[in-house]
C-alpha cells in the first residue's frame, strides 16, 4: 500500500509560549515543523484543527488559531483541561511536539466574501475565530467583506485571551471591536456584562451579514437567541463544535452526532446544521 | 463453481495457503473464536458460528499504530509494520457482509485508515455457506442472504455428506480456484433458513426515519434501565469498529496504540473538561442503536447490522435489537 500510515505526526519545535489568562489555564504555542517541507503538506485554512501529541502523554484535537496567512508558524491557543494538554503546558520552548492534520472542514469562506462579518466571541472560543478574523483582516483579503464587527468576552479581565491581539485590532479603523467581561474589576475600565447583553447593545445589522460565534455552550445559547432576534437566519450563522475526537480522520466513531462526524464534517457547522442534528454536543 | 470431496479441499487450500497464517473457527472450552491454526479444518456437524467472529484479526483489539524514540530532544517516529499474509477461513455471510462495510468505512476518503487496508490486503477470505441457522440469527431480516459470497474471495457451498461446491469472487479467488481440481457444475445450494424473522415495524429504508422519530421516546430509557454499560455487544458485533488510541510509555521510548472501544462504555464521549454530550447509559444505548440503524444508514446508504444475533445470544440483559424495536413502539405505535 502506498498511502503513509495516517497517524503519523510530524515532529514540530515549540518555537515560544505565551501565557494568555492570569490563571495560567490558558497558553499559546508557536511551533515550527522540525522538517520545513512538512509545511508545504500542512495547507490548512481558517476552521481546521490539528492533533497535537505530546509523546507519551498522547493526543488532543486543537483548533489552529493561526492564519494560514502567517507562513511558516502554526498557533496553538490550548486551555489545560486534561492530560495531554496538562503535558502541553509543563513544556517548555524549544520542546518538540507532534502535530497531524489539518483536520476538518474550514469556514465557509465562500459564503462570507462580499458580507458583513460579526465575530462573536467567549473565552478561549475566540481561538478558531481568530484564524478567520487575521485572514479576512490580511491585506489580500480585507477587501472581500464588508464591516468587521468582534465581540469578545470574558468572565473577567484575567481571563481575556490574545489580549496583545486584542490591542493591534483595536487600533485598526477597519474593525469594530467591543471586549467586555462579566463583572466590574478593579482596574477594569473597559465594558462590564455579559457577551449576548453586549451584543444585544451592538445590535449589528443581519442585512448581508454572517455571525461567527463560538465559546461555552450557554453564551451560545444566549447568543443565539440574540441573532435571531436581530434578525439574523439560522444559515447565517456559524459556529464551530467541541467533540470528543480520537483519530481525526472519521474512522474511530468518537464524534459522531447524528449522521454526521464533527471531525470530517465539522468542526464548523451554521445553526441550520445543528438544528437538523441530535443536541448532544 | 467446482465440486471437490472435503478432504481434496483441504489439502488444496491448504497448498494454496502456504506461507500464510491460517485463522479458522477454533473450539476454546465452550466457545468457538477465530484462531491461528495450522490450517483449515472440517466443521462438527454442530457447528453453526463462532462467539467472536473473525473482526478481530483485521481490527485488533489493540495494536500498536506507531513508535516513538526519544534520543537527546529530538523525536523519531515510525509507523507500525509487520502484516503477516492470512487466510481467514470459514467465514459466515453475515461476518463477510460486516467485513464488507468495514472495508467501506475503512477506505473512505479523504484519508483511508491504512493500518486496517494494508492487513486486508493480505487477507484471503475464504467464505462458508450457511446450511443451518444458530438459534438467534435473522440475516435475512437485515438483507443479507446466507449464502452470499460479500467480501469473500471464496465460497464454499457444503453440499451432500463429503461434497462441497467452490466458487471464486476475486482475483486471487480465481487464481486458487483454478488450481483446484474438480468437476464444473451447478450444484444446486439450499441455504439455511434463519432462526428469526424480525417483525420489523417499518422497511428497512425507512428504519433511519422511522427511529429519527423516536429520539426521544421513553423506551431509550427502559432498555438503558438493563444495559450493565459492560461494552459486549460492540466487542461481538462485526460492524462494531470504534476505537480509541493512546500512548503506552516506556520512558524515553513507547508506542501508540489503537483499541476496541465501544459507544456504551461510560466516557466514551466525556471531554477532558469533564463535560460529556451522552452522560447515562439512555443516550449511550440510544447512539449505539441509532448509529446501526439511523445514522450510518442515512450517511452511506448500508444498515450496519447483519443480523449475526450475538446480540441476542449473549448480552446478559437481553437489549438488541428486537427489543429495542419493540420498545420503541414496534408494536403498531
Amino acid at each position: 500500500m502506498s498511502s503513509p500510515n495516517p497517524y503519523l505526526p510530524f515532529p514540530a519545535v515549540i518555537e515560544e509560549i505565551i501565557p494568555e489568562t492570569d490563571s495560567g489555564d490558558v497558553k499559546t504555542f508557536r511551533v515550527r515543523f522540525q522538517d520545513a517541507a512538512c509545511w508545504e503538506r500542512f495547507r490548512y485554512l481558517p476552521g481546521q484543527f490539528a492533533e497535537l501529541s505530546v509523546f507519551g502523554a498522547g493526543e488532543a484535537p486543537i483548533s489552529i488559531t493561526s492564519s494560514p496567512t502567517q507562513e511558516e508558524i502554526l498557533e496553538f491557543a490550548v486551555k489545560r483541561m486534561g492530560r495531554v494538554t496538562t503535558a502541553l503546558h509543563h513544556a517548555e520552548p524549544g520542546a518538540v511536539i507532534g502535530v497531524r492534520g489539518p483536520y476538518g472542514n474550514t469556514f465557509p469562506l465562500a459564503e462570507l466574501r462580499g458580507r458583513h462579518l460579526v465575530f462573536i466571541g467567549g473565552g478561549i472560543g475566540l481561538a478558531p475565530l481568530r484564524s478567520l478574523i487575521n485572514y479576512v483582516l490580511a491585506p489580500g483579503h480585507r477587501g472581500d467583506h464588508g464591516d468587521v464587527v468582534i465581540i469578545y468576552g470574558a468572565r473577567s479581565p484575567g481571563d481575556l485571551v490574545f489580549k496583545w491581539e486584542l490591542d493591534r485590532w483595536q487600533t485598526r479603523e477597519d474593525v469594530q471591536l467591543y471586549v467586555t467581561v462579566d463583572r466590574e474589576h478593579e482596574g477594569w475600565h473597559g465594558r462590564v456584562g455579559f457577551v449576548p447583553a453586549v451584543l444585544e447593545e451592538v445590535a449589528p445589522s443581519s442585512r448581508n451579514a454572517v455571525a461567527i460565534t463560538c465559546g461555552p455552550p450557554i453564551m451560545i445559547k444566549f447568543v443565539l437567541q440574540v441573532l435571531e432576534r436581530l434578525g439574523f437566519a439560522p444559515s447565517q450563522i456559524v459556529t464551530t463544535l467541541e467533540m470528543r475526537m480520537k483519530c481525526g480522520i472519521g474512522k474511530c466513531g468518537r464524534c459522531n452526532i447524528g449522521d454526521k462526524y464533527v471531525c470530517r464534517d465539522g468542526p464548523v457547522f451554521t445553526y441550520e446544521q445543528l438544528k437538523a442534528m441530535p443536541a448532544e454536543y | 463453481m467446482k465440486l471437490v470431496r472435503g478432504s481434496d479441499m483441504l489439502r488444496w487450500l491448504r497448498r494454496c495457503g502456504e506461507g500464510r497464517r491460517w485463522v479458522v473457527p477454533a473450539k476454546e472450552d465452550r466457545h468457538w473464536l477465530f484462531a491461528e491454526r495450522d490450517g483449515p479444518v472440517v466443521f462438527p456437524p454442530d457447528y453453526r458460528n463462532a462467539t467472536v467472529g473473525p473482526k478481530g484479526w483485521l481490527l485488533p483489539r489493540s495494536e500498536p499504530i506507531l513508535y516513538y524514540r526519544w534520543t537527546g530532544g529530538r523525536v523519531s517516529v515510525t509507523p507500525a509494520q509487520g502484516w503477516r499474509p492470512q487466510v481467514i477461513y470459514g467465514v459466515r455471510p453475515c461476518d463477510l457482509k460486516a467485513i464488507a462495510l468495514l472495508d467501506s468505512i475503512m477506505a473512505s476518503e479523504p484519508w483511508p485508515e491504512t493500518q486496517y487496508l494494508t492487513r486486508r490486503a493480505h487477507t484471503v477470505l475464504v467464505g462458508m455457506a450457511c446450511t443451518a441457522a444458530s438459534s438467534c440469527c435473522f440475516c435475512t431480516s437485515m438483507g443479507v442472504h446466507p449464502a452470499e459470497s460479500y467480501a469473500a474471495d471464496l465460497m464454499i457451498y457444503p453440499l451432500q455428506g463429503e461434497e462441497y461446491g467452490v466458487a471464486a469472487f476475486s482475483e486471487v479467488g480465481r487464481e486458487w480456484l483454478a488450481q483446484l481440481e474438480g468437476e464444473e457444475a451447478d450444484a444446486a445450494f439450499s441455504p439455511a433458513v434463519p432462526a428469526l424473522s424480525l417483525p420489523m415495524p417499518t422497511s428497512l429504508e425507512d428504519l433511519p426515519g422511522w427511529l429519527e422519530r423516536r429520539f426521544d421516546d421513553p423506551g431509550w430509557q427502559r432498555l438503558a434501565w438493563r444495559c450493565l454499560s459492560c461494552g459486549l455487544c460492540a466487542y461481538l458485533c462485526p460492524t462494531c469498529y470504534c476505537y480509541g488510541i493512546s500512548d503506552v510509555d516506556r520512558g524515553g521510548a513507547g508506542r501508540r496504540v489503537r483499541w476496541w472501544d465501544a459507544c456504551t462504555l461510560p466516557d466514551f464521549s466525556r471531554m477532558a473538561g469533564g463535560h460529556d454530550p451522552r452522560p447515562t447509559t439512555t443516550e449511550r444505548v440510544r447512539q449505539r442503536i441509532m448509529h446501526k440503524l439511523a445514522y450510518h444508514p442515512a450517511r452511506q446508504g448500508e444498515i450496519l447490522c447483519t443480523g449475526c444475533g450475538r446480540c441476542i445470544e449473549y448480552c446478559p440483559m437481553g437489549i438488541h435489537l428486537p427489543a429495542a424495536l419493540r420498545l420503541l413502539g414496534g408494536d403498531g405505535r
